[in-house]
């Protein structure tokens, strides 16, 4: 989010003099406090995972890139980013393919289809993703048992519920940008629907597009409890690696969990500030629009 | 509903397939499952789950945490926003980019950097026992030890819900509070609370419902039997296990999503008063 996309802080951000003074402390102090709750336990990943033993010290006794060089190169940890990577990337896909499509229609064509979505779209945003996880698990055990455990079943699921990431950024995108004067233009001149929405529609949203999916895959790339519950350990994504890590009984895999630990926050990290240049011309319509969301 | 209408909706019919198979079903299924008795429908696995001290405990816990969580999140977060709404330009969006990661860095690799700081064998456990003695800090795995894990998650989440709300908060007010002779406090009490109060509620309750859903760190966290017992994680091993069959299973996530569908209720009513305010 930048300063434009909450326009309202902008103005709230000018102060006199006087009362700045007054609050300086205050402002500062919650701050400093956020940032040292946040900041430390990272740079305790950071610290630990190029120690060569630290425990029970205040440092450690020794320095080594060992851990990092081992992680970055271990096969399960690339298969793991593999396989998250895969499942972010298949997730986007299907999205793009159903919802903007969809929003379209909604925010263009069919006014009235609008509620649905946006009934939908609380779902995954108001229950705990353990309760769909579950409800799929079972709903999947008594209809079809043979879907169970496989990579179909968890992109369809991960896809309905990071769906209202994408759905929302999109429908900001068509209302900011007159997407409907732009398509009655474009059919005007002739344009077939596919050939508007390619052409004219896609381009006109594509910040939407970009930040929604960003969203999406960032939320995919941590999902723990649906991933957990629908295929567990057959199909180790970087979260479940991280949890076979944490759970020990493999020597020296602290060090690695750090190391890697330490690099996904780095790269989320960058991740959103990416984010952030792109969304700045989407502003939220939805007052319920979530922040991406793992745990 | 004419043909040419259904064709022009088209589009948007696939996605409402998979929101309906995927998301609206599956709870059909729970609800289903949850009230099947020999023969026909009843509440007799509820009766079950309440009458169980073991799940009673775990939603006793499911709900004291959910509620520590809010609260912690209402009382430190509001000062801490009202600070990140006056920060501006590349400071700001570098706060709220660190915030938006912290928000669903809630894993195993979390778990991990507390258990470096405050676990038993922690540099801060360390470092207050070399100063004071014996250290005596909470388990992982206790009530305060997932207060203080589970925070590292919401509370950025309620700053990232809070800070447009409290946008809102018209510096012109507090200019015009001032003229007139109120002061800081008097400012509080009668304009600053009352606009807001609605909006850290409503934020408050969402963490509630996050909280009161909490998967991957307790999953982590409370895996030793002196841990607390939530609700979830309750939900999640019995979907691993299924010893207790998948009635409890169903059971308990349809009490989660029937106290998640109240709480949404409250937050949509909260919500409306505050924009009716402003």
């Amino acid at each position: 989010m930048s300063a434009q996309t909450l326009s309202p802080l902008a103005s709230a951000g000018t102060t006199t003099s006087n009362e700045a003074a007054d609050s300086f402390l205050g402002r500062w102090g919650a701050l400093i406090l956020l940032i040292g709750f946040l900041g430390i336990p990272l740079l305790a990943l950071l610290v630990f995972s190029f120690a060569t033993a630290w425990s029970g010290t205040v440092l450690p006794s020794g320095y080594t890139a060992e851990h990092w060089i081992g992680a970055l190169t271990s096969s399960d940890v690339l298969s793991a980013v593999g396989r998250s990577l895969f499942l972010a990337v298949a997730v986007c896909l299907i999205n793009w393919v159903l919802v903007i499509p969809a929003a379209y229609v909604s925010v263009v064509v069919e006014p009235r289809i609008r509620p649905w979505f946006q009934a939908l779209s609380v779902v995954p945003f108001a229950l705990p993703w353990i309760v769909i996880a579950a409800g799929m698990q079972l709903t999947v055990k008594e209809i079809a048992p043979g879907l169970f455990g496989t990579v179909g079943l968890l992109v369809l699921t991960l896809s309905a519920v990071t769906f209202p990431y994408l759905y929302w950024a999109v429908e900001n995108s068509l209302i900011t940008n007159n997407a409907k004067q732009l398509s009655e233009a474009a059919r005007m001149s002739g344009a077939s629907l596919p050939r508007t929405l390619l052409q004219v529609i896609v381009p006109a949203i594509r910040t939407g597009v970009m930040s929604g999916s960003l969203l999406t895959a960032a939320s995919v790339f941590g999902e723990f409890p649906i991933t957990m519950t629908l295929i567990g350990g057959g199909y180790e994504t970087l979260p479940l690696w991280t949890l076979r890590m944490f759970s020990g009984r493999v020597p020296g895999a602290g060090a690695e969990l750090a190391a890697v630990s330490f690099a996904t926050f780095a790269l989320l990290f960058a991740v959103s500030l990416l984010i952030t240049r792109i969304d700045t011309t989407s502003k939220p319509a939805d007052p319920v629009r979530p922040p991406a969301r793992i745990s | 509903m004419n043909l040419e209408r259904l064709g022009r909706t088209a589009p948007a019919i696939p996605l409402l397939v998979l929101g309906l198979v995927c998301l609206i079903f599956p709870l059909l299924v729970l609800l289903h499952i949850s009230l099947q008795v020999r023969g026909g429908y009843g509440l007799d696995n509820f009766i079950d789950v309440f009458s169980s001290s073991v799940d009673r405990a775990a939603l006793g816990n499911s709900l004291q945490f959910a509620l520590w969580q809010a609260g912690l999140c209402v009382v430190l977060g509001t000062p801490i926003a009202l600070a990140l709404v006056r920060l501006k330009g590349r400071a700001r969006s570098v706060v709220m980019s660190f915030i938006n990661v912290a928000s669903s860095f809630g894993g195993p690799g979390l778990a991990f950097a507390f258990m470096l700081l405050i676990g038993t064998t922690g540099v801060l456990t360390t470092i207050w026992s070399q100063l004071f003695g014996q250290a005596d800090f909470p388990s992982l795995g206790s009530m305060i030890g997932l207060n203080v894990i589970m925070l590292y998650v919401h509370l950025p989440l309620y700053l990232m819900l809070s800070l447009p709300s409290y946008a809102l908060l018209r510096n012109e007010w507090r200019e015009a509070a001032r003229m007139s002779g109120a002061g800081f406090w008097r400012f509080w009490r009668q304009v600053g609370i009352p606009t807001l109060a609605p909006f850290a509620l409503g934020n408050g309750l969402q963490i509630f419902m996050w909280s009161m859903g909490a998967y991957a760190i307790p999953y982590v966290v409370t895996t030793s039997p002196a841990s607390i017992d939530l609700i979830s994680i309750e939900i999640g091993r019995d979907l691993e296990s299924s010893v207790f069959g998948v009635e409890r299973a169903a059971t308990l996530a349809v009490i989660l999503m029937l106290l998640a569908i109240a709480m949404m209720w409250i937050y949509r009513m909260l919500q409306r008063r505050g924009e009716r305010i402003l």
